[in-house]
């Protein structure tokens, strides 16, 4: 009986102390600074890590929040000189979880000057993913013992990350900051004949605008990230939304000090090198945004609000119409 | 506290040993009972420490009637009093358990717009109320003659089976307690107690919460009032009744281990009850300590089968009924109750007839059709035990009978019909072809009343071969499944069986 027992209790001993190491060493969920093996943080739940991350450091320090999607996520928070800000923008993230989440972080006694807040128009048009989650919970971290030592899932992560398994093409580096990985596939787009006509739902617009109540005082810049030409064809146009989502970009946009627009058909969206799926676009191309947005550069984007709502929504379809001309493309219009 | 969390495993379970068997090396035996009462009730408090008033008035009432049971001699005055305290448990139950039911029941038959605040049930009060009436009725038979009030406390409150037993008898647990050697560290109950509490937490939390994820989509759904189809529902029901099992059973294998880790032997509760070949051998099998408890203090008192045919059937239907109402508050374990009373008696009636026309029934295909018709009459109750209301009950029947149409859709259970269809099959193939973890730990008489449920084993000869002993690999592949369980303690859920 004593053999058994001692076998018994190092045996579990010895792989639960194990697995317990690996995951602190991978750190997949970051609750210990990310990676110690390599320089890769995969994504695996953007609003617990991010959460993580926000918690584990030094919070006063931040004078700056960004809020956003997947896409907002590629902006390198230290390419905005100006301020020291938190990147608290995660993968399919909606304009509801926007605002509980900067009610949190004012909570934990964060009192930004400034906040990016990305707009992106899927916010407007619901589909199963992105509908609108009438009970939003911040993703609060359990205690680290119980996230470590006896967590399958994160047992799962940490191999995954160690063996390269994952499938995530966007990836954050030792510093956190959001990258592309190298096998990045091409982005070979095309368009589509599909024409339906469907409508936009403006229910998410009191939500950005909320932003606005929680932080009174704060600078807040509005941007709608760049889309590749053919996505906001396909995924706008072609289906009649164009119109009412620039509509709903403008009434978000008006409780904010400015909010620029990158979607537009411009030279970084009528090309395919600087991204690989039309919406993610390479950190490069976000170095040039970050540079915009602290006004050290006007040569890329519009400032919504030096135009009313019809000239803006003209602009955009001028744009649109000018490529599509341009590229022989003009009967889909 | 639950047992599968990692306070307890961790912490709550280790102190509560190693003091137990410190104070028990240096001769404290009664200092030793006193410390395992304390942490019993500091188990029960670590979930709502309110409760813990309750629990202790209960204790407190209980001994003193008991007591008083013992002085008595008027046969009236003692029968009075047994009245009194079963009565006074019962209403004690009953507001806590049924009063949101018989409100809301007499709101709807008057029409009226009425509720209550809904009331909190505290924890495991069905199995300490059963438990202290067991005790009275045992006083007023003068069983309970050498009571001393920390070893009654211990009795009630011993915290691996205070809240969802199994069901203990007063002369099964009090004379362990009473055996000085019980906190004599002993190395055979260690190593058994530990196999059995790893095996347990493996079924509850690898199988038990794993299959859930078949079974909730599908009541959840149908309370919705959408209609699952027949695969679905079929899905729901099977899973259901494995996660049930697993559940359940996991939990009283833990409490079982965990006793005998003290050098306690618990009753054991189940003993592979869907290899049942009839509905009297299932609940010969399935929560036996339950059974045992509504069998001698509710059947046999009505009058069991001693009044003839109709009065059996009559008693049994009450007994089930009342086992039903015992489950919890609403319509659907009333009915529950209610079909497993009719199983019974069908069941009976079938014997009567099997010896009137000398049928011979115990040939390799009677069995196995026999064995068929219970799981299915088995598995046709849990739909309406799991449902939320009737309503729900009779949408997932529906559907297991085809009224909802056939076709599988991959919006109720989204990992698809393929993995539902693997899972439940692997399940299903654990639970009737392979041992129950009484039988694996046989040779170490797991259970306190094992060799009288031993009958009811059927394994083969490969099986025996494979039982467990004490030596390098089966210490192996026992650690390698608690590790598996330690690693799917973040999820921690409840047990189903918190909430009767």
């Amino acid at each position: 009986m004593l053999a058994y027992l001692k076998t018994y209790l190092t045996m579990v001993s010895t792989i639960i102390s194990f697995i317990g190491v690996l995951n602190v060493a991978v750190d997949p969920l970051w609750y210990a600074q990310g990676n110690k093996l390599n320089p890769i943080n995969v994504p695996y739940n953007e609003r617990l890590t991010k959460t993580n991350l926000f918690l584990h450091s030094d919070r006063q320090k931040y004078d700056c929040l960004i809020f956003g999607s997947s896409r907002v996520t590629l902006l390198n928070s230290k390419a905005l000189k100006n301020n020291v800000c938190f990147n608290y923008s995660f993968s399919a993230g909606t304009a509801e979880e926007f605002a509980k989440y900067a009610q949190y972080v004012k909570d934990k006694g964060v009192n930004p000057q400034k906040i990016y807040v990305g707009i992106d128009a899927y916010n407007f048009t619901f589909d199963k993913k992105t509908a609108l989650k009438k009970k939003v919970e911040v993703a609060e971290p359990k205690p680290a013992y119980q996230a470590y030592l006896f967590s399958l899932d994160t047992l799962q992560f940490s191999l995954k990350t160690i063996f390269r398994l994952n499938t995530e093409i966007r990836y954050y580096e030792q510093d956190f900051q959001g990258k592309f990985s190298d096998n990045a596939p091409k982005y070979k787009p095309k368009f589509v004949d599909k024409k339906t006509q469907e409508k936009c739902n403006f229910s998410r617009i009191a939500y950005y605008k909320q932003i606005r109540h929680i932080f009174p005082n704060a600078k807040i810049i509005g941007y709608v990230p760049p889309i590749s030409v053919w996505k906001l064809f396909n995924e706008s146009y072609a289906r009649g939304l164009l119109d009412c989502e620039l509509q709903a970009i403008y009434e978000a946009s008006k409780s904010y000090d400015i909010t620029y627009d990158f979607s537009y058909p411009s030279e970084i969206t009528t090309v395919t090198y600087n991204t690989y799926d039309g919406s993610h676009y390479h950190p490069d191309v976000n170095n040039q945004i970050a540079q915009v947005l602290e006004e050290k550069r006007s040569n890329l984007g519009i400032r919504i609000h030096q135009y009313n709502l019809n000239e803006y929504q003209q602009f955009h379809k001028s744009k649109l119409k000018e490529y599509l001309y341009k590229e022989q493309q003009g009967k889909r219009l | 506290m639950l047992f599968n969390s990692l306070e307890f495993i961790f912490l709550f379970l280790p102190i509560s040993l190693f003091i137990f068997f410190f104070l028990g090396k240096y001769g404290y035996h009664r200092l030793a009972i006193t410390w395992l009462v304390t942490a019993s009730l500091f188990f029960y408090g670590w979930w709502n420490p309110r409760y813990l008033l309750l629990l202790l008035v209960s204790i407190g009432l209980n001994f003193f009637i008991g007591y008083t049971l013992n002085q008595l001699n008027s046969p009236v005055r003692k029968k009075t009093l047994l009245i009194l305290g079963i009565t006074a448990n019962l209403i004690i139950l009953g507001c806590f358990k049924y009063a949101n039911f018989f409100v809301s029941s007499a709101a709807d038959i008057l029409g009226i717009n009425f509720n209550l605040q809904n009331i909190i049930l505290p924890l495991g009060i069905s199995f300490f109320t059963f438990q202290q009436i067991t005790y009275l009725v045992d006083s007023y038979r003068g069983e309970t003659k050498d009571s001393k009030f920390v070893d009654y406390c211990l009795f009630i409150t011993f915290f691996p089976k205070l809240i969802s037993g199994p069901i203990v008898h007063h002369s099964e647990i009090m004379p362990q307690f009473a055996d000085k050697t019980v906190c004599q560290f002993n190395l055979e109950n260690m190593a058994v107690g530990i196999t059995i509490f790893s095996l347990g937490l493996f079924k509850k939390v690898v199988f038990a919460d794993n299959i859930a994820a078949y079974a909730s989509p599908v009541f959840n759904t149908a309370a919705a009032g959408i209609f699952p189809t027949f695969l679905e529902s079929w899905i729901g029901a099977l899973a259901y009744t494995l996660q049930l099992y697993f559940d359940f059973s996991g939990y009283s294998d833990m409490a079982i281990g965990i006793a005998r880790m003290f050098g306690i032997k618990l009753p054991v509760n189940f003993f592979s009850p869907y290899k049942a070949t009839s509905i009297s051998d299932f609940w010969r099998r399935w929560h036996i300590t339950l059974s045992n408890f509504l069998r001698d203090y509710l059947y046999i008192p009505l009058g069991g089968n001693r009044k003839g045919e109709i009065r059996r059937s009559l008693n049994l239907m009450v007994t089930m009924l009342l086992g039903g109402i015992w489950h919890g508050e609403g319509w659907q374990f009333v009915f529950w109750g209610g079909l497993h009373g009719a199983y019974l008696t069908i069941n009976h009636e079938w014997n009567v007839l099997q010896k009137k026309y000398d049928l011979k029934t115990d040939n390799w295909l009677s069995l196995k059709l026999g064995w068929f018709i219970t799981f299915l009459a088995v598995v046709f109750g849990w739909v309406f035990f799991r449902s939320e209301n009737m309503a729900t009950a009779l949408i997932i029947v529906k559907g297991m009978i085809g009224l909802n149409g056939l076709l599988f859709s991959t919006q109720i259970i989204e990992s698809g019909l393929k993995k539902a269809f693997i899972d439940i099959s692997i399940l299903l193939a654990i639970v009737w072809l392979t041992p129950n973890v009484q039988e694996w730990m046989g040779k170490y008489d797991p259970v306190f009343n094992y060799e009288k449920v031993k009958k009811l084993s059927s394994n083969s000869l490969f099986w025996s071969r494979l039982q467990w002993q004490p030596n390098q690999t089966y210490a192996l592949v026992i650690s390698v499944l608690t590790v598996i369980a330690l690693l799917h303690l973040t999820k921690v859920s409840e047990f189903l069986y918190f909430q009767f």
